[in-house]
Formats: C-alpha cells, structure tokens, sequence
C-alpha cells in the first residue's frame, strides 16, 4: 500500500512539474538565426571545459539520433576522449557517401572559443533542420564532423589553473624546456591565488622605470627617459624555482612545443620552426585527426577556429611557396565573401601577411590531402568599439575603455599587496587570463554565429555532382554515341589542382551500365565545336577524368553497338556520388 | 654463425644453391642474437609485425655510438657487418674503451625479409598494401619472374635507339653508350617483368610498402615512390627516431648503407652557425665549425680502406644518415662497408697487358681510354667474380623469351640479379675492417678535466673558480647537435642550495668546449653560511661526468 500511495505522490509531482513548466514557459516571437524553441537549451555566452562539451555533445546527438552520429577519434595524452560529431541527413545516405566538411577548435590549449563556435555549429544545423530550407539541403547533400576541441587537455589546464591569456599553448606533454635535464620544474606562481597569473611590481622610488597612468588607473606606462618612476616591474607572477637564475622558463604547458606545427606538410624541426618536435603527428592528438582524415576520403572542406586577430588565414605557411592560380581562385572567391559575413576580418596569406609556419594544419590539409582549408583567428579588438568616422580618433586605450564602460572593471584584476620569496613586499595585478583573446559574453554569440555562417558558406560551395543530361545519336546501322552531362554546381572542383598534380585521391569516375547493349569506346570531350576528344581505350564503361571544375559540366560519350535502356553514374572521392537511368 | 658457414660453402661448390641465402635474414638474426647472449631489446615492429631490435653493449646511459645495419632495405651488406660487430665485440676482437654501443642489426626487417623469400626480388620497402598507381588497386603489378629460374633480373630488347650494348671484355654484361659521343646502342634494358593490370605500365605497383630510407624528415622527397605517405609515417622509422632521441647519450651513428659520406663529406656552410640569421631555412650544409671532426672520421676510415673507389652518394632524400645529423643532431657516418676494389680477379695474360698500359695512361687522364674505364666497372667485376666463384642467382646467362606486352619484338630475360649489384658473396668484404672502425671512433669522445680554485673573501665569503678543459678529439656539443637541441649542453649542478650563490647560479649550462684542449672558466660567489665543503658535477650526456668536492675552510 505504501508503495502505491508513493508512486501516486510522485505522479502527482512530476504532473505538476509538467504543468509549472508549462506555465512558466516563455513565449514571444523568433529573433532570427537562432531557433525560437531549441530541444537542446544551452546558453551560449560562456566557456565550457572539456567535460561539459561532451555532455553538450551528447545532449544534441540524444535530441537529434537521425541526424547525428558521435565517435571518439582518440585519446589525448592525458587520456581524454577526443569527439567527433557527424551530422548529416542520415536517412538518405550515409555521411561516408557525401562531401564533407571537417571543423576543428582549440588546437593552442589557450585559444578557447573555437570549440564554442563548433558547438554552436553542431546545435544551429541540428536545430535548424527541417526549419530553415537552406540548412535542410544543406545536411540532406553534405555530411560535416566537427571535433569541438582537438586538444581537451590544454583546454582544461588553461580554465583550471592560473594562467595568463597567453598560456598555454602547448598541450599537456611534459617537456624539458631549458634544456637542463628535467622536466617542467619551473612553472609560474599564482600569488595571489585567484586563477590568473598576471604581472608582479614593487614600489621603487629611485630606480623606478614605471608609474601608473594618469587617465588609465592601473595601466603600467614607461616613464620618460631621465625621470624616475614609482614601480619597476618584474615581469610574470612567479620565482625561479630550480635556481639557473631564470624565471618561469620550464613549467608545465609553458610554451615549449606548438601542436599546429605538427602536421606533415613542409615539416621542419625546432631549429628551423619553433615549436616542432621530434616528426610530424608525434602528438596524440594531432594523429588522431590524421587518422580520421584520412579513413574518411569523402572530406573536401576543413576549418579550424584560433584566437585571436580577426583573421581568415590560408597557407601557404612557407615563404615563397606558392598554391597554384586555379587553387587561389577558389580560395579568394570563398574567403572574399567571408570577410563580409566577418567584419573587421581579414583575408590573410599565412607567410606574406602574418608569418612563416612549417607543418600547420592548414597546409597538411591542402598539401597532403588536397582539401581547401582555412584557419580562423577569431575575436579583434577592432570589434570592442567598432570605430567609425566620428569615433576613430577618440578610442583612447581601447582594453581599458572596454574594461571600464563595457564590463564595469571586471576584466582587470586590481594591484594587490603578497609576499614574493625573493623580492619581499610587491604588487600582483593586471588583466584577467579570459579577456584580450576572447570576446566577452554579449559578443561571443555573435562571433560563433558569424564564423558559422562563413564556415557553412565554405561548406555549401564543396561539390556537388549531378548527372543532368544525356542524349542519343545514330551513327550507323546499330552504332550510336550516347552523350551524357556531368554538372558540378558549386565553386569547389572535386578535386584541387594540388590534388590532381600529386595524386591525392582517385580520379573521378563516369561510367555506364546496360544490360542491353555493349560499350565499344568512351570519350572525354575536349572541345564539342572542334570535335576533339580524349579515347578511353582501356576500360571504355568507366571514363576517369581528373577533375570536374566548379561550376562547370563534363561532357562524356560512349560509343555503343544497340539500344535500351543504360544507368550513368559519377563517382567522385570528394565530390559525391550521383546516378541517373535513361532509356533510349 | 651463418656468415661463417656460407663462407665455407662459397669456398666448395654450391651449384644449385643461391648465393644470396649467404644473408641474414630475420628469424636467422634473432637466433644469432639470442646464440650470442647478447644483452637485446625491442624498440619497434616493421609493418608486418617483424620485431625491431637492438643489441647492447655497455651501459645503457653510458656516452654511447649507434650503428645501423641495412635501414635501405635492398643493402643486405648493412646487417652482415652490424652482425659481425656484434660477434667481434662478443668475442672481444675489438674493444669499446668504456663506452656503450648499440646496434640495430635489421632496422628494415620487412624488405629483407621479401628478398630472401620465395620468388622475392630487390626492394627497399616494408609491408604495406599501396596503390603506386592510383588506380584502387593494390600491388596488382610487380616484377615477374618470365624465365621461371627463380630469380628476378633484366629483360633486354634489341632495339639500335636503346642505350645500352655488351661490353667488348665480357658479352654478358651490357654497357651504357654515350649518345653525345654518336655512338650506337643494341639493346633497351628493363627490370624483368610485365603488365600485369592491363594499363600500358610495366611493373609500376609492385610489392608496395614505404622505403624506410626515404621516410625520415629531412630533405624529405614528398609525394615520391616509396617516400610513404607522409615524413615519419612509419613504424620503423619512428622506432629509430623515438631510440635516438630518447638516448641523449648516442653521441654519433655508423651507418652501414647505399649512402657514404665518408670518402666525400658532406659540402659545409661558408659561416659559422652563430652568425647564421634567422628566419632559418632548411641546412642543405653542415656548419663550419663541424668540418673538421667529419675529417677526422674521414682520415680514420681511410688508414684502412685507401684504395677504394666510390661513387655512393653522400647524401640522400629523407634518409636516416642524413636525419641523425642535420635533424637529430649527432654525428653521422655512412660507409658502404663493402667496395668492388676487394673483387680479385684472376687476371689473363692479356688482361695484364692491358692494365699495365691503363697504368701507364692514368698518368695522363686526357688519354685515359674509353675500353680501360669499362674493363675495370664494379659491374665487370661482380660478372667475374659470379663466373670465378660460380655464385648462383647472381649474374643470369641471356635467354630468349616470347613476352606478352612486347610480341613483336626479341626478348630475352638475364643479366644481373638487381640484389647482387649491391650485395656480393660475402667473402668479397672479409677484409673490410668495419668492427675496428666503429670501436676505433670510441677513442673520439669529448673528456672534461676540471681544475679548481677557492678563493676566501671574508667569514662565509668565497669564489670558486672552475676550469673546465675538454682533451678529448670531439667537441663537447656539436654546432648541428648545439641547433637542433637534440645533443645536450655540458651542466654544472652545486649541491648547495640556490640561496647561497650570491653570483652565478646552482645549476649553469656551458657553451661548446673545442676538442684537443678547448678551455672554459667559470667563477661564482658563494655565501657558505652552514657549509664546510660543497660538491659539483659537471656532466653531459655523451660525456663522462666529473665530480669534484670543493672545501671551504683555511
């Protein structure tokens, strides 16, 4: 009896739970982009550690079973699952059998928000199918992975534990910086406890090289030659732990390698680029994209999210190295529209605009693998205050304008008195390790939508074949050519000309079957006016050619001994699979 | 031994049997090793699974030498003489002077393994599925043996736009014409096989894998054959990396290989590396500062092996020999080990004319005839040495054959077995002292003699200076080993704690000590507060550590 009447109260209960959030449910009108009612309620003005991307992850692969699929890619060196996100329409094909387009973020432990600009990627195509008519055919033709965060270590170590904007940006792997024989054993301190490892100055009145500005309380400025000061500074908050005289040179994800110079493309060791170790794909997680790249052909678009500097990167990262013109068109018509989605973005050259990188992700991409990649640098300072005519000239000091009107003196951690084992008595204080490189909570939806949107412009232009036509012609008595049009309709050939050039992938297929007649010859048409081709004389069923330009169509002829009905199919690696049934 | 025994056999008759079972192959080496007692560890798997392993001897962090056996693939030669070091210093035929030496025998065990198996042929590859021809096929279209003898050889095609005829001396070898010199050829010359998948290539995906020695990172020939997918992308190449940088204390490698930079160093840079600006591009040069110990390895080598001549590249694309030094920051030697100048040929009274005249002739290289320099070619020598030795499978009598892809044509399958060009009988290289060479190079290393001074200032107050004199034949770090990172600094560690050094540190990297007396000073200022003496060691890696008490005190 007692057990009824407890399951009766917590019927009763969780009716009226149901009701309350009924009643409480808010209702209103769609500002558009986001969906108005989303299944998967997250906020997306904060940061998320590596655990709770997981468990977002799994939230919309719950909400979402037929359009999503979640995989783990490998382990990171500290053994954290690495997740991949498959989203495509999966009830019309597998996302193996349709391009696709491969998002990373957070590859640098400190660059954060790419990985909530992934997860918003994830969620808005999710919640947007069958809603918005774009994204609809969008994930019906195209498959996307998107692994939020390809270095979950470092991202947990930088929210966790005191660090500054800047570090780390290695991962976890222990490293002897300073090469003394042992490793990370001297770190920065966090003398003041509070999660951020900010800069420590102490009151000198004769050798004094710094004093407080005058309009910018807390802002360190230089004084003028020949005058003294009140401070001098003394550089990050930390001592020299293993007594070589040196401060904060080998601690734990202190900079010592660079995950993004651990591709295999135009590789070079740390004398020559820094940050490099021993080969290529030497980290765990960087060989663990690799490895899914390369099992899954059908990728031909790739973005990866950085911080910080409003830019839209491509390689090459080699001086003087040069993509072939065909390549760059491409690349400027996507990166062209992109600087309009992204204001105050730039479309940047990796080593004319920005500097040299060896064995980036980037170029491995395209170099190895044939696919057009491009690296975001997201969040400038340009959109703190988006300067205009009237404006310009007056920003002042834009971080402590902003600091001070738009987030009211939190961003700063303010000079505060701690004892230092070396120097005695000093001051620790400065800007917080979440603002310079980050966008506050107001600006970090916007930035996730926009570089979404440029993203999924890069991922509408993949491919996309389609046989379109084919038509018939008598030669003589029982000899008839076939003529058969292969359309691709988007900007990206299905295969680069760095792709074709170095046989990254398998030519494109054009083949036909028919039960009712055989194939005698097939023919590539060069030029129809002209009456030129290229004979096939191998295998004439399957006609391989080495690309299909973007926007353009491939014209094939069979040369068959009869009539009926016949199927033609083109097989492409990165640009899909489409066939089509005609009877003549 | 095997080794020992093929030499036998060799000596005797051995009709019916092929010379080339005179090698190691890979089970045979682990039975070697495991014969010998020899202190071995596993430090990879090849793609196929065939274990990876080193011999040791001395301790393992010991200042130490690596040597390679065969990394090529097809120079079987390399795991003979890494075989041999390792009985010779089993056997204590040649001494390590205290230090350690490791040896990887069999760094490549997949193409070894192909070459000695059944219907084999030479390859520098490991076991890989690939698809050479990207046609999504794989290794659909290899060598074949037309003949049925067994072996894979040559196909030879009459044809005057060849470039190739007999050689005048010996019929059955064929010779390159000069075409500049409008002179006419008889024959084209492939490897024997045919079109196996129908698309007009011969023998263009084959047993298919990744060359080992084009796999390493530098100077890395992308997209090339057998270059593998990516730098580094294999196993075996990761297991030598991952041996060496995981042992700072390898202070050089010898490598037994196709490759020798010994008879032609390497070309050097014009400046120094210190004045050398950054941004830095790739090293296709050995710093100056490094040319004179590469000189010295040179001359070493040269006291026993004078009358060579080679022509092997001193470098390549993405070898190991390279890597070891211009990114892994070691010394590094590469030697063929076996040169065709150690072929005696039994010479006819004809023959000995003529060679007294090719004497005589060299004397002026102007008139140095075109007949004396194909008389004495390594490949005249391997065809009379099979023919004196009777070596089986090595050079195959022309025989002519009906061949599917070229029916119209007069084919015929013989000539040289491609894996005897680089890998004689092993009696050929008995003499070369490549065991003494490898100990001798123990003899270089950098040595620290350190001298001390106390100097008392007032109560607790002292300096001490050190000077630190390396009297060995090597620097203490070298330029590309100081670039790269990977040859560690010479360290001075106190045992007092950091509070007490007023000036200087507790711990202190040097900069590079000259060989042959290179000399550095160092002072610090110590409070002794507490401490009647204190101790120091200065130690790196690849050189034996000093230790040394200093007193306080007087």
């Amino acid at each position: 009896m007692k057990k009824i009447v407890l399951i009766g109260i917590l019927t009763v209960t969780a009716l009226l739970n149901v009701t309350a959030q009924a009643a409480d449910k808010l209702t209103g009108l769609q500002a558009l982009g986001a969906p108005l009612d989303p299944k998967v309620d997250i906020r997306w003005n904060r940061f998320y550690d590596s655990e709770s991307t997981i468990k977002i992850l799994k939230k919309i692969n719950k909400a979402y079973p037929k359009l999503t699929r979640l995989a783990s890619i490998g382990q990171s060196f500290e053994g954290r699952d690495i997740f991949v996100i498959k989203i495509t329409n999966y009830n019309n094909g597998d996302d193996t059998t349709k391009p696709a387009m491969y998002i990373d973020g957070n590859i640098h432990s400190n660059e954060i928000q790419g990985t909530e600009v992934s997860l918003y990627t994830a969620w808005f195509l999710t919640e947007s199918y069958g809603k918005v008519k774009w994204i609809t055919e969008l994930l019906n033709d195209k498959a996307f992975y998107i692994v939020p965060t390809i270095n979950p270590d470092g991202r947990d170590w930088f929210m966790n534990e005191a660090n500054t904007a800047h570090s780390p940006r290695s991962g976890m792997v222990p490293t002897d910086n300073d090469l003394d024989g042992e490793i990370d054993e001297d770190g920065p301190e966090d003398l003041n406890n509070d999660g951020h490892i900010t800069s420590m100055r102490i009151k000198d009145t004769v050798r004094g090289t710094h004093k407080e500005d005058e309009k910018y309380p807390g802002l360190m400025v230089r004084v003028a030659e020949g005058q003294t000061g009140d401070y001098r500074m003394l550089g990050a908050e930390g001592y020299d732990n293993d007594g070589d005289g040196r401060v904060n040179e080998d601690g734990k994800g202190v900079y010592e390698y660079d995950p993004n110079r651990d591709w295999a493309n135009e590789w070079e060791p740390a004398y020559i680029q820094r940050g490099a170790r021993r080969y290529p794909f030497s980290l765990k997680e960087t060989s663990a994209v690799a490895k899914f790249v390369k099992a899954h052909r059908n990728i031909a678009a790739a973005q990866s999210y950085h911080n910080a500097g409003g830019m839209i990167l491509r390689g090459p990262g080699k001086a003087n190295n040069k993509y072939t013109r065909s390549d760059i068109g491409v690349y400027d018509f996507i990166a062209n529209q992109g600087e309009q989605i992204l204001p105050n973005y730039r479309y940047l050259v990796a080593w004319k605009d920005l500097y040299q990188v060896y064995g980036g992700e980037f170029d491995w991409f395209y170099g190895n693998n044939g696919i057009m990649a491009f690296t975001n640098e997201l969040w400038t300072s340009a959109n703190m205050f988006r300067p205009n005519d009237k404006t310009r000239d007056k920003l002042g000091n834009q971080n402590h304008n902003f600091n001070t009107h738009l987030l009211f003196g939190d961003a700063f951690v303010p000079w505060t008195k701690v004892k230092h084992p070396i120097y005695g008595d000093i001051e620790v204080g400065g800007f917080k390790k979440n603002f310079g490189r980050t966008p506050p909570s107001f600006l970090l939806e916007e930035e996730a939508h926009r570089n979404m949107a440029f993203t999924l412009f890069h991922a509408y232009h993949m491919p996309q074949l389609k046989v379109t036509r084919s038509s018939t012609r008598k030669l003589s008595n029982g000899l008839y050519e076939i003529t058969a049009n292969i359309a691709n309709e988007r900007a990206i050939p299905t295969r680069l000309s760095q792709d074709v050039n170095n046989n990254l992938s398998f030519e494109d297929r054009i083949s036909i079957v028919s039960k009712d007649f055989k194939i005698l010859s097939g023919l590539t048409v060069i030029s129809e006016g002209a009456n030129t081709h290229t004979d096939h004389d191998l295998n004439p069923a399957t006609i391989k050619v080495a690309t299909i330009a973007g926007h353009s169509t491939t014209v094939v002829k069979w040369i068959v001994d009869g009539k009926g009905s016949y199927q033609v199919t083109v097989d492409s690696e990165k640009g899909g699979k489409d066939s089509k049934t005609f009877t003549f | 031994m095997k080794r020992l025994l093929a030499l036998f056999l060799i000596s005797g008759s051995c009709v019916g049997q092929d010379y080339l079972n005179q090698y190691t192959s890979h089970a045979e080496m682990l039975e070697q090793l495991k014969q010998l007692g020899v202190k071995t560890q596993q430090i990879g798997s090849s793609r196929s699974g065939k274990s990876i392993v080193v011999a040791q001897f001395g301790d393992e962090k010991s200042p130490a030498v690596l040597v390679t056996g065969n990394v090529d693939g097809d120079y079987l030669v390399g795991t003979e003489l890494a075989m041999r070091l390792i009985e010779d210093l089993k056997s204590g035929k040649v001494e390590r002077n205290g230090k350690s030496i490791f040896i990887v025998p069999m760094p490549n065990p997949d193409a070894t393994n192909f070459m000695l198996g059944k219907n084999g042929y030479s390859t520098t590859f490991n076991h890989l599925e690939t698809d050479d021809d990207n046609d999504l096929k794989t290794n659909e279209d290899g060598p074949n043996d037309l003949n049925n003898d067994g072996f894979i050889s040559q196909l030879r095609i009459t044809d005057r736009s060849g470039l190739y005829k007999p050689s005048e001396q010996a019929p059955n070898l064929l010779v390159k014409v000069d075409p500049l010199k409008n002179e006419e050829g008889q024959y084209r010359v492939l490897n024997e096989g045919k079109d196996d998948d129908d698309d007009g290539q011969l023998d263009e995906d084959g047993y298919g894998g990744a060359a080992i020695n084009k796999n390493f990172t530098y100077n890395y020939d992308y997209f090339g054959v057998g270059s593998g997918v990516n730098q580094a992308s294999e196993p075996e190449t990761r297991a030598l990396i991952d041996f060496v940088i995981d042992h700072q204390n390898i202070l050089m490698t010898v490598n037994f290989s196709k490759y020798d930079n010994l008879h032609e160093n390497w070309p050097a840079k014009k400046v120094i590396v210190s004045e050398y600006k950054r941004p830095l591009e790739a090293f296709d040069k050995m710093p100056k500062e490094d040319v004179d110990s590469y000189k010295l390895f040179s001359n070493l080598w040269l006291e026993d092996h004078k009358d060579w001549t080679v022509s092997a590249k001193n470098r390549g694309q993405g070898t190991f020999h390279d890597w070891a030094y211009f990114h892994g920051g070691r010394w590094s030697i590469a030697t063929n080990g076996w040169n065709f100048k150690q072929i005696t040929i039994a010479k006819t009274s004809e023959d000995k004319n003529k060679n007294d005249t090719d004497v005589a002739e060299n004397k002026d290289d102007n008139k140095k005839s075109t007949d004396a320099k194909i008389s004495d070619t390594k490949e005249s020598r391997l065809v009379a040495n099979a023919k004196s030795k009777g070596l089986q499978g090595a050079v195959v009598p022309w025989t002519k054959i009906a061949h599917p892809d070229f029916a119209d044509e007069q084919v015929e399958v013989g000539g040289f077995r491609l894996a005897y060009l680089n890998n004689p009988d092993v009696a050929v290289f008995a003499q070369t002292k490549s065991s003494e060479y490898v100990t001798s190079l123990t003899t270089l290393f950098p040595k620290l003699k350190v001298s001390q001074s106390v100097e008392k200032l007032g109560n607790d107050l002292y300096r001490v200076t050190l000077k630190i004199k390396n009297t060995g034949k090597l620097p203490t770090q070298s330029a590309m080993g100081k670039l790269t990172r990977w040859m560690l600094p010479v360290r001075v560690q106190w045992n007092l704690p950091k509070e007490n050094f007023i000036g200087g540190s507790k711990r202190t990297l040097l900069a590079p000590i000259e060989a042959h007396g290179g000399q550095q000073e160092i002072k610090w200022l110590i409070n002794t507060k507490g401490h009647r003496n204190a101790s120091f060691e200065i130690s790196s890696p690849v050189i034996d550590a000093v230790k040394q008490t200093v007193k306080f005190g007087a």
